[in-house]
């Protein structure tokens, strides 16, 4: 690709805090939103046994 | 019920917006829209009885619906920062065919996302809700 070295692919053109920030957040939120439906399913079928 | 999973796992699965913030329609509408999401989860955690609870909630969402075409022509009715839609069906898209195959994959990849959560919701709704009867019980012993 453009970048060259794995430095220049981090610093995205000087906007790498934007761009990796954003994967974080979405990463974290998708994240939280898939643990919480678990224990939430696991809490369903333990309270039905 | 349905409403309730549709709605909060909308409202999870929406992807993040950008950093900084300045009042223009398109984002002010959709703060809206995510305090929409928020009065609709409060009212639900307000009332005790399920049922009420399902009814109330159906009104608000359908009231907030409203909102979604504002969101939609927001960039052509006020003068925004937003630009006009880049890609449409009937017009070749104005945008790089990179950004483009991006745009895509993120698109269907959001969307999958957000429809596989409502699903997930909705099976942990429907097995508190009918946690007495035979079938609950018997998915329950064979559910690990």
């Amino acid at each position: 690709m453009n970048w060259g070295s794995l430095d220049n692919f981090l610093a995205m053109g000087g906007y790498g805090l934007y761009v990796w920030g954003s994967y974080g957040v979405t990463l974290v939120l998708i994240a939280a939103e898939l643990i919480l439906l678990g224990r939430r399913r696991r809490n369903a079928v333990g309270r039905i046994r | 019920m349905t409403l309730i999973a549709l709605t909060s796992g909308a409202f999870w699965g929406r992807p993040t917006w950008g950093t900084y913030w300045a009042w223009d329609a398109r984002m002010t509408s959709e703060l809206i829209l995510l305090f929409l999401y928020l009065g609709v989860i409060a009212l639900r955690n307000a009332i005790d009885d399920p049922r009420r609870a399902d009814r109330a909630c159906g009104v608000l969402a359908l009231t907030g619906v409203v909102n979604i075409p504002i969101i939609y022509f927001s960039v052509q009715w006020w003068n925004t920062l937003h630009q006009g839609a880049s890609v449409s069906l009937t017009k070749a898209p104005t945008m790089a065919a990179t950004m483009l195959a991006g745009m895509l994959v993120m698109i269907f990849g959001f969307w999958f996302y957000s429809i596989a959560a409502v699903m997930l919701r909705a099976r942990c709704i429907m097995l508190e809700r009918e946690r007495g009867s035979e079938w609950a019980g018997q998915y329950a012993r064979g559910a690990a």
